[in-house]
């Protein structure tokens, strides 16, 4: 009797690990909390570390480009442009090339229209979301639903 | 179980419910347990380190965890660094990026 043996499965290759995931979720303007994630990554980014942001449920709104680069003007400081949270992401971005990734979940943004984000952007099914917390080496959930 | 390092992270203010009461307990049982435990205070949790806010920073102390609250969350609230409790010190986030890289550190965020 012989038994057939399926041949092997051909390597996968060893995909990148990133030292960080920060998952957020909250509405951004409802508090501080994604000021706080944002500091948080700039935080490690400046130890030298990599940090990958997952933008889901109403974080998924702050990369669109239709909010402009520079917030409505200030009326205490009307002659100071502010940067509004598309240009943010895409300073943080530009200011750690290579060790730093924003990602938006395709889900959250169709459910909530918000389907024009910057080219910055890497969006991403729901279903990649394991994938994605098996390449960091520490995940870090925050926000509600 | 030993051994294990824990990084809390208290964003929650006391009005927001009986929640980050009890979340500062989960860290003293931690603590108790013999775990190596650190919580952050950040946000409206910064409110529980100062003085009359309750016993939470307290029983965190007492059972030997670590009790760090965010400078920034506490200018952004013009709360003086110094009216903190005894139990608490004031940080930086470079500080806590530190911690949450450690080797084996668990994050919980609340």
């Amino acid at each position: 009797m012989s038994i057939d043996v399926a041949p092997a499965a051909p390597a996968r290759p060893r995909l990148r690990q990133w030292d960080l995931l920060l998952i957020v979720t909250g509405a951004p303007y409802s508090s501080d909390l994604l000021t706080t994630a944002l500091r948080l990554a700039q935080a490690v980014l400046r130890r030298g570390g990599s940090v990958r942001i997952w933008a889901c449920g109403y974080t998924t709104m702050v990369t669109q480009t239709p909010l402009g680069e520079v917030k409505p003007p200030n009326l205490q400081h009307p002659e100071r442009p502010y940067p509004s949270m598309p240009t943010v992401v895409r300073q943080l971005l530009a200011g750690f090339p290579g060790r730093v990734g924003w990602i938006g979940c395709t889900a959250c943004s169709g459910e909530r229209g918000a389907t024009h984000h910057i080219e910055e952007v890497r969006l991403r099914s729901p279903a990649r979301f394991a994938a994605t917390i098996a390449q960091s080496g520490r995940t870090v959930f925050i926000g509600g639903a | 179980m030993t051994g294990a390092e824990f990084l809390l992270v208290e964003s929650q203010g006391a009005w927001s419910g009986p929640m980050a009461e009890r979340f500062l307990d989960d860290g003293a049982a931690l603590a108790r347990a013999g775990q190596r435990v650190w919580v952050l205070l950040v946000q409206d949790g910064v409110t529980a380190a100062l003085p009359g806010a309750g016993s939470g920073v307290d029983r965190l102390a007492a059972a030997g965890a670590t009790v760090w609250v965010d400078d920034f969350s506490l200018a952004q609230r013009a709360l003086p660094a110094d009216r903190v409790v005894p139990g608490a010190a004031v940080v930086d986030m470079d500080t806590v990026a530190g911690r949450l890289l450690g080797d084996g550190v668990r994050v919980v965020w609340h």
